[in-house]
């Protein structure tokens, strides 16, 4: 039991600087890719917790690999966007100029209802005065009103690139 | 650019980790083998109290070495190990030879899987 409590305490403080190190932030705030390194870590450590006989370095080595995994993984994000769209994915405007873009609700397998659920939870009743709704990769709803968009428009480029993909599918649903 | 090094840091320790746990492990076991193997051969020989003093110092050197084992195996897996070379040491005091190559024959194995999970092999990663 002893040697339990001291795993314990070690694991307990090897997890809490992995995720410092890796700067994680709320859970609803994670990409994807960090929730599962996430995820991982926490089963991993629980390991040695759960069967004494394991070596402590079984589970500790693991974790090791897996912070450079995802520290190595997030510099290369940031330095490219192929990258960082293969991995994490790219904001989905699901909304333009007051329209509701059902093509691209299709395409992430969201209803009507989950989108006003979204957009209730902005406390935004009507999508009419939504020039941009955008779900961002770690899947929370971004909302641009009418009028916040400044004169320099979109500066993102990951969204510059969807909206240019977008003008030609908002302009048959327009149609339509 | 400072959490880049410290992912080839932690890269390096696990790397560092590894070599070390294979080599002490695999190094070890070839020594655990090749005395057991001598001590069979001086049981089936007559050479009661040869094969004694080989399982002792067998026994004795697992006993020193088994800390560090235990950082990197299984602590059942050891255990055993440790059991079979305290019988070992038993059977030969007692002259008893077929019991001495039955327990030899297992404790062998035993040393020969913990050697076999350390290899890099496909059966292992898969």
């Amino acid at each position: 039991m002893l040697t339990i409590i001291i795993r314990t305490v070690l694991i307990y403080v090897i997890v809490t600087a992995a995720i410092r190190i890796m700067g994680k932030r709320q859970v609803s705030d994670m990409q994807t890719s960090e929730l599962v390194i996430t995820f991982i870590i926490s089963q991993t450590a629980s390991l040695p917790l759960e069967d004494p006989d394991r070596p402590l370095l079984n589970s500790l080595i693991p974790i090791m690999m897996i912070i450079a995994i995802e520290l190595i993984i997030s510099l290369v994000m940031m330095k490219s966007r192929k990258a960082r769209s293969i991995i994490c994915g790219h904001p989905i405007v699901v909304i333009k100029d007051g329209r509701i873009l059902e093509s691209q609700l299709r395409r992430l397998r969201i209803s009507y209802e989950d989108l006003y659920s979204l957009l209730r939870a902005k406390d935004i009743s009507d999508e009419k005065g939504v020039e941009y709704g955008i779900i961002e990769p770690n899947g929370t709803l971004s909302v641009l009103s009418k009028g916040e968009v400044s004169e320099d428009g979109i500066k993102s480029r990951d969204l510059r690139d969807e909206l240019d993909s977008l003008s030609g599918a908002a302009t048959k649903e327009a149609m339509a | 650019m400072k959490r880049g090094w410290i992912a080839v840091v932690m890269i390096a320790l696990s790397l560092i980790c590894g070599g070390f746990e294979y080599i002490f492990v695999t190094s070890n076991a070839d020594v655990y083998a090749g005395m057991l193997d001598d001590a069979d051969d001086k049981m089936e020989h007559s050479l009661i109290k040869d094969a004694e003093s080989v399982v002792r110092r067998l026994d004795h050197r697992f006993r020193s070495e088994r800390g560090v084992l235990n950082m990197f195996m299984n602590h059942g897996g050891a255990d055993n190990i440790s059991s079979d070379l305290a019988m070992l040491c038993r059977y030969a005091q007692t002259g008893d030879t077929e019991e001495f190559l039955a327990t030899s024959a297992r404790a062998k194995r035993e040393i020969l899987t913990m050697r076999e999970s350390k290899r890099l092999s496909w059966g292992n990663i898969f």
